[in-house]
This record gives C-alpha cells, structure tokens and sequence, in this order.
C-alpha cells in the first residue's frame, strides 16, 4: 500500500489549533483594535462583517457564520509619525540656581522644593522633535472550529509582533519626562503596536435568526519583588539583586450578539469590557549598617506601570447582502458605530490624565463584491482622538485617524490543494494637530521655579524665578501629524466559504 | 533608588557632632596642645605647618584685631556607610584683643559659619540666618613669652550655646524635643533652634541646638599670625528635621583623630578691618 502524504491543509490546522491551544497567555489586544483585522476581508467593519477566524475577537456571534476555517497570515505595517515642537522662548529655562533654592511660604518661612526640575541646560536629553519610522511585522493565525455544528464553534484569533514579541516602552506625558528622553509621544500608537494578542471564544447560532458569541481577551499581570542589597552606599554601582518575577494571567470577557431577519439583513452588537496589562513591582531594599525604622526589615520601594489600556468598547451595527442563487454574496455593505469609553483611561504609569479623556463614536463603513473568481473589499473608518487639546500641564499626543482597507481574496491551487489567498492593504492618516500651552488652562503647564523662591544660604529672593520656568517638552506646544500603511497576505482553508 | 538620597544625608546632615542627647561627640576641652617646635626664626617664617613651627621673637604685642580661623575635624559614621565620612567644621571671627598680656580681654563677633564636606554627596549648608543670629562674645586670653622667645596666645576653654538657653553652658545637657522651654528660635526663622540645610542628594533642613566648646593655645609663627592645635569641638542635638526621615537615622560622629584637622589660626587684621573686610579675603586670608 503506497504511502500517503498528509493533507498539508490538515497538518495546517492542526498545528493552528495546537499553537491555540497552547500559546503563551496573551499580553492584550491593543494591536486587534488599532489596525482592525489586517489579515480579513472587511478588516475594519470585523465587528458586523466578519466572514472568519477574526469573528473570534471582534464579534464571536459571527463564528457560527464561518464554519470550520483555518487562516495563517502575515503583515506589516510602516509608521510615520511627527511630533514637532514649537520653539522655546527665551526666557523660560530653569537656571541653575534652582538647586539653591527653597520655597517661600506665605508666613515668611521656607520650606523644600516640591519639585525639583533639572536646570535647563543640565537635562541629560536635549528638547527635539520625535521622528517615528518604524517597521513592524505581524503573523496571524486563526481558527474557527465547530464543536457542535453550528450550536457551539470554537473560535482563536492570535496576532504575534514577529521581531518583538512584546515590547513595553514608559514615559512621561508631562514635565516629569525631562528626567528621561524628554520627548513627546504618541500616546495610543508606539508600544501598543508591539503587543501579542490572543482570544479564544465560543460562538451559538442559536435559533436562525439568533446567534450569541462569548471570549476572553487573556491578558497577563506581573509582580516583580526585588531583593536588592547594597554593601556600600558610598558605591552605588555594586549591589546585589534577587528579582522574584511572577505573571499572572487575568481575563477581559467580551460578548457579540447577531441577528439575521432575513438571509440578506444581519444586525449585531458587541461590547468588550476594559483590558490594561499591569505591573507592580516592589523593591525591598537593604543596607550594610542600617536601622529600619517602623519596624521595617527594608527600606520598601514601590512603582506601577500600565500597558496597553482598552476602554470598555461597545458596538452596534448593520449589513446587507445581495446573494446569488448559490447564496454566494454578490454585493455587501455594512456599517457600525463603535463607542469607545476613554474617560476611564490609565496611561503607561497607571495615572488617570489630568484633563479627563473624552468617550468617542468610530463609524465605519465598508463594502464587499462578489467576482468569479473571488471577491473585493473596501472600509473606510473615522476615529477620533479621545484626548482633549493639551493646553495645560500634560502632553498627550493623539491625532484623529482615518482609516481605509482594501481587500482581495480568489481561490487558488497549490499543490493541487485548494485555498483561498487573500492580499489586503491598510491605511490610516493621522489628522494633523497643533496645540498651544494656556496659561488659563484648568491644569496649566506648571512653574518649576515658582516665583519668589529663596536663596538656601541668604534667604533672599531669587529673581531668576521669576515668571514661568519649565522644562515641560511640550512647552510652548506641537504639531503632530502621520500615516500608518500596511500590507498583509492570508492563507485560508476551506478555500469555499459557506456563506449564509 | 530614593533611600540613596536619605542614606546620603547622613553625613551632612548630622555631621556636626550628632545623636541624642547623651550621645554627644565632638569633643571640647580646655587648652588643648601648643603643638609647635622652635627654629623657623624670625626672618623666616614658616605657616601652615603641622605641628607650627614657631617664629622666635616674632611678636611681642597681640593687641588689636585678629581675624581667627576655628577648624573642627569629624568623622560621621553613617548607617550604611562601611567608612566614615570626613567633615570639618569652620567658624570665622573677628576678635578685638585689649589689655594686658596675663589678662587679655578678647571681644568677637562671627563673619561666617560653614561645613566644609570632604566628599560630594552632600553639601551642608549655614543659612546667613545662622550666622547672624550667631552673638558677640567676650572671652579670657592671655599671652606669654618663654625663655625661647616663643610666643604663645593661650584661649582657655570656652562654651558657647545655640539655638537654647541654658544655665549651665557647660554641663547642662542640651535640649532634645522642640517643645523643651530652653529651645529658642534663635535665628527667627519660626523653626526651634538654629537651621541647618542640606543640599546635593538630600534636600532638607535640621533644627539643632549645640555647644562649641574653644580652647587652644596656638604659637606665633610669624609677627602677624598665631597658629595652633585645637582641642575645640561641637556637639549638638537634633530637635527636628524636614523631612522628618532624617533624623531617624542617627549616625554617630567623632573627633578626626588627625590632630592637625582641628586648628585654630589668628590672622592680624587693620584696625579698620570688619567682617565684611574678612570674608572677602577669606580664601587669601588665611
């Protein structure tokens, strides 16, 4: 009996699901919400018109839809993104007198310097614009598995960052970030692109008309307790560490729903509860010769970071397709509304912004056409920027988006095996934005020198405080503007879809 | 690492002599060494040495001012600190010298205060408040001419206290707690005692009280300066700090046992010469 070489489309699968199975926890889903399903024919309008392994994040109601299907993909995206910054008048700088300095209160004595600025010319990182130019590649993988036909389909949808697994990049989005790189940043783009992403759900065509969809977005929590001991005060380049590092992993649900009143018409809603990845780390410091006090048995530091931060998202939507008689769709469009509740935001040091975000409304729309052999998609999406204009003491810098995707997929024969082989492309354009610094501003960019400050050895007053002094980079404002572009290849089996 | 910052204060904060109140370092005493040996001769004078070398018959009037230079040498042993950190402690006078050699009448006033760090961590700093609140003395000398034609200006001990008012300035133990009646704001800056700030690593303020305590008997080693070495020193007590965690980490200090760190150095000055004269020479001066 000759032997017979496996259906590499089998071995595909199985080793599709194996790595959902078994793949590490995920680390959020900022990548799946930042540039849609990149690897999907209608990426932007997934929540309502997703036809595949993507229904699994965007909207599980939608797995029953897809059937048993297995995606493998790839894409990459190019960021360019500007920040530029308006130049510093002269008078401004934090002189070097600010480190004999101590504060004036009103009885006529002093007290310590709340803040303590760098002076300017001693900050380590020069004030410039930040130039991104980046790259980033992307694999995908995706199954949708009925379990019990269409009553129970198992869904996974994971985006890998193929050069950076995950990659967590802090800053200062106020003057705190002089003591750093002492740059600006895009506050929602940067690290957030370099996220593995993974859901699992389960999605149930519960009636014809009726289905429901439940997942998780699994994300990880880490705890880092740090032993650090230092023999020598006086030379702080030796020490010792023991870091105990423990991950965690923590669940974000999300539920679709979908209706189909007729064969043509479908509804659905979906809403995402909030996922942020968090770190708290803790050090335990100890000391040659050294009392504790409080009955301590280490000097206890502690610090918090943030990653990835999703809002609750909720969505609503509709589509519409023309079916041929062998229900194969001959045209389709479909548009949802997506509410995204910003005011709940925590930035990459757990802090909630000063100048509260504000909840936004993306619309998206988009289209489908059926061909032999294949069919074309087109989306269009605006998001706007849930960060307010940055008049005052905090730099966050988020531009309103506008994203378009195309989409093409056509069966093809490789190896005699039958696939269907999508190309998509993916752009968005960063709505320029300047803002300029208000003195009036409800949190004004903050006097590091305030006025009247006193000499420590005289106790006269300083006159160089006199006046605004700052190191805030984004003092006296900036412009931002930008584009992403990207362009993704898929694999799929079964190279028909069913469509319903 | 933030506690680096705390743990550096140690020394500048408390290294004028620390502690509670029974920990007292910094020693005083009375007359201390003469130090010095003969044979630098008149027509060459030799300063700066350790011991001093005398000048023979270089001098034979002290009368008239002097600027004086009082250098007090510790060592604060910090917590976490495997060495201890050197500091010396400075006061500049001008003293006004009458009368008769066996009885001199010495009347100062202080030109200036300052700690003198020898490391980078931690700078220590005597606001001017405290120098001004600083008060004017009268106080004993007497000088003498030996067989060698040595002249010696002896300073018996003298005890000076800041920042409270005691009875016995020299065996009264210093006040501890800010709400002790003795404690006064001496220079009025609304905070007990005289003020001390830190600046570098550690930014703070420490309200202390302290006795120095001065006595030497330094030999004259030119026809216009006296040097010697001192048993003179400083202690003090810690009423408060700012931030409060300073002081709950009390190093422990004590005389450099280098003797010639701690030196008492008299400069004659013109008749018209004031504090303001002195402190703009102090770096020529002496």
């Amino acid at each position: 009996m000759a032997f017979r070489y496996p259906d590499p489309r089998i071995l595909l699968t199985a080793l599709t699901s194996a790595v959902a199975l078994c793949s590490p926890p995920a680390f959020g889903s900022s990548a799946f919400e930042l540039a849609g399903a990149q690897t999907s024919r209608n990426g932007l309008n997934s929540r309502i018109m997703a036809t595949g392994a993507e229904a699994t994040y965007y909207n599980p109601a939608l797995l029953p839809r897809a059937g048993a299907q297995t995606e493998v993909g790839a894409y990459f995206l190019v960021t360019r993104g500007d920040i530029h910054l308006d130049p510093r008048p002269d008078n401004v700088d934090v002189p070097v007198s600010i480190y004999d300095a101590r504060l004036r209160n009103p009885d006529g004595s002093s007290s310590r310097l709340e803040l303590r600025p760098f002076p300017t010319t001693e900050i380590p990182e020069p004030r410039e614009d930040t130039l991104v130019r980046s790259t980033s590649s992307y694999a995908t993988l995706g199954v949708a598995f009925p379990l019990l036909n269409e009553k129970l389909v198992f869904g996974f949808y994971g985006l890998l960052p193929i050069r950076n697994v995950q990659r967590q990049s802090s800053f200062f989005s106020d003057e705190r970030e002089q003591y750093f790189d002492n740059r600006l940043e895009f506050e929602l783009l940067g690290d957030r692109f370099e996220i593995s992403s993974f859901a699992i759900a389960l999605g149930s065509q519960v009636t014809r008309w009726l289905a429901l969809g439940a997942g998780v977005d699994l994300t990880i929590r880490n705890t880092a307790v740090t032993g650090v001991y230092v023999p020598d005060a006086s030379d702080q380049r030796r020490i010792f560490l023991n870091p105990d590092i423990r991950v965690e992993t923590a669940i974000s649900p999300y539920f679709g729903i979908a209706t189909q009143p007729t064969p043509e018409l479908g509804l659905a809603a979906t809403v995402h509860f909030p996922i942020r990845s968090d770190t708290d780390g803790i050090n335990e410091v100890r000391f040659f010769n050294f009392e504790y006090p409080d009955d301590e048995d280490a000097v206890v530091q502690t610090f918090k970071s943030t990653q990835g931060y999703e809002p609750l998202r909720a969505s609503t939507g509709a589509s519409y397709k023309s079916l041929d008689e062998k229900g194969q769709t001959e045209w389709g469009l479909g548009s949802h509304v997506l509410l995204e509740r910003w005011t709940t935001y925590r930035d990459r040091h757990g802090e909630a912004p000063l100048d509260g975000w504000r909840n936004t409304f993306s619309v998206a729309v988009g289209g489908v056409v059926g061909f032999k052999p294949g069919s074309l998609a087109l989306d269009a999406e605006y998001k706007p920027s849930p960060v307010p204009d940055q008049t005052g003491r905090t730099n966050y810098v988020d531009n309103a988006r506008i994203l378009t995707s195309a989409g093409f997929e056509t069966p093809v024969k490789v190896f005699g095996l039958g696939f269907r082989f999508g190309v998509y492309l993916h752009g968005q354009y960063l709505v320029p934005r300047s803002v300029e610094k208000d003195p009036n501003a409800v949190h004004p960019v903050l006097d590091e020198f305030p006025d009247g400050s006193t000499d420590l050895v005289n106790d006269e007053v300083i006159t160089e405080s006199t006046g605004l002094q700052t190191n805030n980079p984004g003092y006296p404002g900036y412009s931002s503007e930008g584009f992403i572009m990207g362009v993704g290849v898929a694999f799929k089996f079964p190279a028909i879809r069913r469509e319903r | 690492m933030r506690q680096w910052l705390v743990l550096a204060a140690l020394f500048g904060a408390f290294g004028c002599g620390s502690g509670g109140a029974d920990d007292q370092a910094g020693t005083g005493g009375a007359g201390g060494t003469g130090g010095g040996g003969t044979g630098g001769g008149a027509g060459t004078p030799v300063i700066g040495e350790c011991p001093p070398v005398a000048s023979p018959g270089a001098l034979d009037n002290v009368t008239g001012k002097w600027a004086y230079l009082e250098r007090f040498a510790q060592l604060a042993q910090a917590p976490a600190f495997p060495d201890p950190l050197p500091q010396t402690i400075v006061f500049v006078e001008l003293l006004d010298i009458s009368g008769a050699p066996n009885a001199l009448v010495v009347e100062g006033e202080y030109c200036r205060h300052l700690v003198q760090d020898r490391q980078s961590l931690v700078t220590t700093v005597i606001p001017q408040a405290y120098i001004d609140s600083l008060p004017d003395f009268t106080r004993p000398a007497t000088f003498t001419v030996g067989s060698d034609g040595v002249g010696t200006l002896s300073f018996p001990t003298f005890f000076e206290v800041f920042g409270a008012t005691l009875t016995d300035l020299e065996n009264e133990a210093l006040p501890t707690e800010p709400a002790d009646p003795r404690v006064v704001d001496q220079d009025n800056d609304m905070q007990p005692g005289v003020t001390i700030r830190l600046t570098g690593l550690v930014d703070g303020e420490i309200y202390v009280t302290s006795r120095k305590t001065t006595g030497f008997d330094a030999i004259a080693v030119s026809a216009d300066r006296f040097e010697g070495l001192s048993q003179s020193g400083q202690m003090q007590t810690i009423l408060a700090t700012d931030p409060p965690s300073i002081k709950d980490l009390s190093p422990t200090s004590v005389r450099d046992p280098d003797e010639c760190e701690t030196t008492a150095t008299l400069v004659r000055v013109d008749a018209n010469a004031d504090c303001d004269m002195i402190n703009a020479q102090f770096d020529s001066l002496f």
